[in-house]
């Protein structure tokens, strides 16, 4: 034998690593936000790992309550809109859309075909929007940073229309009870169909960064999985419902605005992961592109305000001229009550069902405004994708669940 | 888009699932509410059929909810907790359900009096009623027998009151004052370490009402003329 082979020992016989029985850990304790950057926003998960694998998770919420259901009990049905905005912040004029179709359920006021149009183009809009935020957010929580500026390219333009059409980038409150704040003009409508028409291209775009990346395969691909029962139970609604294979949209289920007369499919998963979940989303995105043309394409022409003056805010510019509407202004802005009762309004929103559940006691404010977040709701889905993962899925999980702490904390 | 008729319907869209029949009793939804015991509310602008059911039914009769094929409510979708000062029962707590099997969506209300705000948990049968009572316990004050962990949600873990509530004012109330009666004076003492106890009174300007939040002692809620 020689020397240099004599005193030899194997690594793997060495009792601390063999077979990694004595490596035994205690369960850790982490804490991982409010101000984590992969929580978006102030979410704290209070985790108790052992070694990578979770053991428990407690999301812990409420960073972000501002009381907004407290605060409708003393502002008007105008006011509150400056207040939906603030709710899913990354597709404001969606939220108004759904508090101004529980007011006018509750006052009984029409609203004129075209307002119904520009809502439900500002509604895709918006859905594109909050999704661009998610794919680009999401590519960068598992990696894949170039995402983000592809995402924020389009959305960035998408900005500079929103302030075209309301005059304002981003929590625009441009919804008014009875139709929209402005109308849509022709030059607008010729840019935002330029926009919308060059969206698919895109769209391929993103699909060619990740939808085929063995990265992104691997960090979304089989995590976060729940079944359709799970999601049921759990009232998750929206692309995280569908991507479990529930073909659920409240578009189609409780219709409203023009959606009915549009055509479009609900894109479905199979297997409900993070993946699937992604896949959704995207497709989604087509779908809305798809909506969005026939809507610009067919605008209907008329009034985009209701002439419902008793019940609506007349438009500005008539209100300098007039005095029949400078009158009216005065008497729906002093003293405008909508009749006792109560309403239960749902919209589809990029996120899942957002529902404001609205009670009036006849008075010039609501007496109950009980907002159903989707990301409140779909968040409790965190625990059952979440445990038994790895530390690092938490990260994919919560990108693909997209929810926002504004709306989750009211 | 197929063509835009000139007079669409208006956004109040059509009635939910399918229509109700104006003879309300012909419905077979009504009928197997009443005969599990439910009151049949007359119905509001959004077109849901509306039930009230009395509190002790309330287990049975979500139960029967959910599992009976011909209702069959998978999904809670909303739940949500409102204050009546002046009525009895003063609480009401409002389940939104849905069946994704026939596609319909009721509201079920159950009235909780003040003097014993509970109401049975449904987190066994529908589980994301977890959250939703956490945060109507933390805003409202109504308990959930049966949940298993009740504790606040949105507000501080130490927070003493329950904002949502009517007599809850809106500019909140200030934890770092306490009401102290001395005298039958009512006096302000600020709870401030640096200052020995007893030398920190000052009497309350009552012109104003009495101010919210005030007790002799332990934090409650004020009265309801606070609103």
């Amino acid at each position: 034998m020689s020397p240099l082979t004599e005193r030899l020992v194997t690594v793997a016989d060495l009792p601390q690593h063999r077979g990694g029985a004595d490596l035994h850990a205690e369960p850790m304790e982490i804490s991982m936000g409010p101000q984590h950057p992969a929580t978006h926003g102030v979410l704290q998960c209070k985790l108790l790992l052992d070694g990578e694998r979770v053991v428990k998770i407690d999301p812990v919420v409420g960073y972000l309550h501002r009381g907004k259901e407290k605060h409708a009990e003393h502002m008007t049905y105008q006011q509150f809109f400056t207040l939906t905005d603030r709710l899913d912040y990354l597709q404001p004029l969606a939220n108004e859309v759904g508090w101004a179709l529980t007011v006018e359920k509750l006052a009984g006021v029409e609203v004129p075909p075209r307002a119904q149009a520009i809502r439900t183009i500002i509604c895709e809009l918006m859905r594109v929007s909050a999704h661009l935020v998610w794919a680009g957010i999401g590519g960068v929580d598992t990696g894949a940073v170039s995402m983000f500026m592809y995402a924020f390219r389009d959305r960035e333009v998408l900005f500079d229309l929103m302030d075209d059409l309301t005059g304002l980038r981003t929590n625009q409150e441009y919804i008014r009870i009875g139709g929209v704040g402005a109308d849509l003009d022709p030059e607008l409508v010729i840019k935002l169909r330029q926009w919308v028409a060059a969206l698919p291209k895109h769209i391929d775009q993103f699909e060619m960064l990740l939808t085929g990346n063995r990265i992104f395969h691997d960090r979304m691909r089989g995590v976060g999985q729940i079944t359709a029962e799970q999601a049921i139970d759990l009232g998750v609604t929206g692309p995280c419902l569908r991507a479990t294979g529930v073909g659920v949209d409240l578009r189609r289920a409780r219709p409203y605005l023009l959606y009915p007369q549009l055509e479009f499919d609900v894109p479905v998963g199979t297997r409900g992961d993070a993946y699937d979940r992604y896949l959704v989303r995207i497709e989604e995105m087509r779908q809305s592109s798809r909506m969005l043309l026939q809507l610009l394409d067919h605008l209907p022409a008329g009034d985009w305000i209701a002439k419902d003056f008793k019940n609506v805010l007349p438009p500005k510019g008539r209100v300098y001229t007039s005095m029949e509407e400078m009158i009216h202004q005065f008497k729906t802005v002093t003293e405008w009550c909508p009749p006792k009762g109560e309403v239960y309004q749902a919209t589809e929103a990029a996120n899942g069902e957002l529902g404001y559940y609205l009670m009036s006691a006849g008075a010039s404010h609501p007496y109950r405004v009980k907002i159903r977040s989707p990301s409140f709701i779909n968040l409790q889905a965190l625990k059952p994708m979440a445990l038994g993962s790895y530390f690092s899925d938490i990260v994919a999980i919560i990108a693909s669940l997209h929810f926002i702490m504004g709306e989750c904390d009211r | 888009m197929a063509d835009v008729p000139a007079n669409p319907s208006s956004s109040s869209s059509p009635a939910f699932g399918a229509p109700v029949p104006s003879s309300a009793t012909a419905d077979p939804l009504v009928v197997a509410m009443t005969t599990l015991g439910a009151e049949v509310l007359p119905s509001t602008q959004d077109g849901l059929a509306v039930f009230r059911v009395e509190r002790d039914a309330w287990p049975s009769v979500a139960l029967a909810m959910k599992r009976e094929s011909n209702l069959s409510f998978e999904m809670l979708v909303d739940l949500a907790g409102v204050d009546f000062p002046k009525r009895q029962p003063r609480f009401e707590v409002v389940y939104h359900l849905w069946s994704l099997t026939f596609n319909r969506l009721v509201r079920v209300k159950v009235g909780v009096p003040e003097e014993d705000p509970r109401v049975a948990s449904v987190v066994d049968l529908w589980g994301t009623a977890d959250w939703h009572e956490r945060e109507t316990f933390d805003l409202m004050g109504i308990r959930f027998d049966g949940h298993p962990d009740l504790r606040r949600i949105l507000m501080p873990d130490d927070y003493p009151w329950h904002p949502l509530r009517k007599d809850f004012p809106l500019e909140g109330i200030d934890n770092s004052i306490s009401y102290v009666r001395e005298g039958g004076v009512l006096m302000t003492r600020e709870l401030d370490v640096d200052r020995p106890a007893g030398q920190d009174t000052t009497p309350v300007d009552r012109s104003r009402g009495d101010p919210a939040g005030y007790s002799d002692g332990t934090p409650t809620l004020p009265a309801e003329s606070a609103k």
